[in-house]
């Protein structure tokens, strides 16, 4: 059976009387005066079925029937399609044809075996149809009446692509009204790399992980997103693989990436957290009474603005305004004195780059880079005074089945910074293999840290370098390397610190998001 | 100080062994129909998830097979069968499609996705005469891969760090974001000697307990 065949049972399908395409169970249609059969050979068919199609003569057409005797031809030879359709008689009455089609005959079918169908409804979702070319438009409601056509929708979606190239086109197809019909819907979403503002990360990105020296850490963020805003709740329990506290509590965020301008974004962020901190950590700190105290409790709101200068590079400004609820002398926390201060402001400026290339070839790169300062300051009426400078450059190679991932982090405190703030090395993603508590038990005010990592399929090797240390103490350089498995979001790490007092493995896993 | 606990690492592992077990349950065997050596692998999906959800949105989809036939586990190659096919599944009637490229194509409809499955493997045919060197008693492995192109409507965008209910129903659904699916799996020993007629597979004891069987244990290596 050819495309012509194809088009010819379109035709009837849509040149059918709507009476006659719309069961209306009850109503009687017209006699039938005779069946047949084209396109595969009646004694091919059970003598059942051609029983059953035979005694259709002189009975009232009712296009259920049809459409299981169809059903029937197709379920006894699977390599074809049928469908019963009737043409009109000058007498009233109609005569019933069974059109019967190989499908590897048809490419068409063969490409997609709803090209049997005919479209009834072509829609363009996602944007206004008038950004797309007349003749394009054109093109695609020229679709309506035809049957469905599986190359044809790819040529268009490509042309959408070339006039709209800021966008992901693609297309789905559903069941029409009507039986035996299709309608199509050319979906049309801008392109993540095309935005001027990104939604931003979470800080507390989900995961499950285990450290073997420092146990197990959680957090959950679940976000619902739309075009323009993200709204996310985290939950966490037990943290202690960022900071160089040990946090449980939970965040709200709102971002908006469009607010006005598709260059400007805002977000709040909301978070209250509890702390628990490592013994060795409060005996630091009775050793360093320079480093600000602990607190029980740490209560964050975040404002900030994004602008963005290109669709690569932006800046963002905003406060950090925390609560800090002094820890009550316990017999945990022994003789160190809890922090006196619970007001710790700051003012942020971010430059942040990111840029993606290749995403559609062989060889896909991403490199992010970003410089931040955080400063306390008493015109902010911030308690503790501080400045905090970060910078971070991450490195991202795919292809095939290789991945190169490179890191460097430089980072320098001044002045008098909150626990949360200060630089911490040794967990599960950073100095695998070290314990951050051996390192700097409560942090310190400089960092330099670089990491390298290859992956091949699911196994991957990593060589991580980095160093911790305050002003006026000599900077000593702790080297790890180690092993990872890599399966879905399942990472199972054996890091080894190189340099340390003896070679013994760490191992770590955990499940990521 | 909360002192980690040293059987945390055992119970890790004994949960990711627990998830992992369904990947070394599955079995794979051979037959010899018409002429031919044909594979069977029911535990072998590749019409659920992100495909089925592209089949269902009225796309079609091209699968890629390639049926080795190893001298031995992990060695080289003695025979080999490459088809393309490709998917498609009737809105109407609900049921999948398949057509087979290459020469003589063959087509057929009104499947369900376990049966399109097995069709799709019973047209992955290595003729039994490029196998004329291998002698009937001889051991031999066997290697059926698939890849998946374009499951997805667009291109995975930068979602890192976003952990949206859409991840969320795409972790527990095991969908994937990438831009293609494919998995491998090797199974063996057969011999010539055991396998069965056109119809019957040859029913053996695993492969660990008996090497002259045409059952193995496939070990599946998923992406």
């Amino acid at each position: 059976m050819t495309r012509l065949t194809l088009l010819l049972l379109s035709f009837l399908l849509v040149s059918a009387p709507a009476t006659a395409q719309t069961p209306d169970a009850g109503r009687v249609g017209p006699l039938i005066e005779s069946t047949s059969i084209t396109g595969i050979a009646l004694n091919r068919l059970s003598p059942g079925l051609r029983h059953d199609i035979d005694a259709l003569g002189g009975t009232a057409l009712d296009e259920d029937v049809l459409r299981r005797l169809a059903e029937r031809i197709q379920e006894e030879h699977p390599e074809v399609v049928a469908a019963g359709r009737q043409l009109p008689l000058p007498d009233g009455r109609v005569r019933v044809v069974f059109l019967v089609a190989r499908i590897e005959d048809d490419k068409h079918l063969t490409s997609n075996i709803n090209a049997r169908y005919p479209v009834t409804h072509v829609e363009i979702d996602g944007v206004d149809e008038s950004r797309f070319s007349q003749t394009l438009r054109d093109d695609v409601h020229a679709l309506v009446g035809l049957p469905l056509d599986a190359d044809e929708l790819d040529r268009l979606a490509e042309r959408m692509r070339a006039e709209l190239p800021d966008y992901d086109v693609g297309h789905t197809v559903s069941r029409g009204d009507e039986p035996g019909r299709v309608k199509l819907v050319f979906r049309i979403r801008q392109s993540e790399s095309s935005r001027w503002v990104h939604f931003r990360p979470s800080p507390s990105p989900s995961k499950l992980v285990y450290h073997q020296q420092q146990g197990w850490s959680g957090a959950m963020h679940l976000a619902v997103q739309g075009e323009r805003n993200l709204f996310s709740v985290g939950l966490v329990r037990g943290n202690n693989d960022d900071l160089v506290e040990e946090y449980t509590g939970y965040s709200f965020g709102i971002q908006n990436r469009h607010a006005g301008s598709k260059r400007l974004g805002l977000s709040l962020d909301l978070s209250r957290y509890t702390q628990k901190w490592n013994a060795l950590t409060l005996e630091e700190l009775n050793r360093r009474p320079d480093i600000p105290g602990v607190y029980r409790r740490r209560v964050t709101i975040q404002p900030t603005v994004t602008f963005a200068l290109t669709r690569t590079l932006s800046v963002t400004g905003g406060m950090i305004a925390t609560e800090l609820t002094p820890l009550a002398e316990t017999a945990a926390a022994g003789p160190v004195a809890g922090l006196q201060s619970s007001r710790v402001n700051a003012g942020i400026a971010e430059v942040g780059f990111d840029r993606t290339w290749g995403q559609r070839s062989s060889v896909s790169q991403r490199t992010e880079a970003s410089y931040r300062l955080q400063a306390g300051t008493a015109a902010l009426q911030s308690d503790l005074i501080y400045r905090r400078h970060i910078g971070e450059i991450r490195y991202r190679a795919r292809r095939k089945s290789n991945s190169l991932m490179a890191e460097l982090r430089v980072g320098r405190i001044t002045g008098e910074a909150p626990l949360f703030a200060r630089f911490s090395l040794g967990d599960t993603s950073t100095l695998r293999g070290w314990n951050k508590y051996d390192i700097a038990p409560a942090g310190a005010s400089r960092m330099v840290y670089q990491s390298v990592e290859y992956r091949f399929k699911n196994l991957g090797w990593f060589l991580d370098t980095g160093t911790l240390w305050v002003q006026g103490e000599d900077a000593r350089v702790r080297v790890a390397t180690g092993l990872g498995v890599y399966a879905e979001h399942v990472t199972l790490t054996l890091g080894m610190p190189l340099n340390g007092p003896r070679l013994k493995g760490v191992f770590m896993a955990g499940i990521r998001f | 100080m909360r002192r980690p606990r040293h059987w945390y690492p055992l119970l890790t592992l004994l949960a990711l062994l627990v998830l992992a077990a369904p990947l070394w349950s599955q079995s794979t065997t051979v037959r010899a129909a018409a002429d031919a050596l044909t594979v069977q692998s029911p535990a072998l999906r590749f019409i659920e998830g992100p495909v089925l959800a592209r089949l269902r949105d009225g796309r079609s989809v091209q699968v890629m097979f390639e049926f080795n036939v190893l001298a031995r586990q992990s060695g080289p190659t003695l025979a080999q069968s490459r088809q393309t096919f490709n998917l498609s599944f009737d809105l109407w009637e609900e049921r999948v499609a398949a057509s087979r490229a290459g020469n003589p194509p063959r087509s057929i409809s009104h499947l369900s996705p376990r049966a399109a499955e097995a069709w799709c493997l019973d047209n992955l045919a290595v003729p039994l005469r490029d196998l004329a060197r291998i002698g009937r008693d001889t051991p031999f492995w066997i290697r059926l891969a698939y890849q998946v192109h374009n499951p997805t409507a667009e291109p995975p965008g930068d979602r890192e760090g976003a952990f949206t209910l859409g991840t969320l129903i795409d972790v527990l659904s095991r969908r994937r974001q990438d831009g293609e699916l494919r998995k491998s799996l090797e199974a063996g020993p057969f011999r010539l000697s055991s396998l069965g007629g056109a119809e019957s597979p040859v029913p053996a004891p695993p492969a660990a307990a008996a090497p002259n069987t045409d059952r193995g244990a496939g070990r599946v290596e998923g992406r």
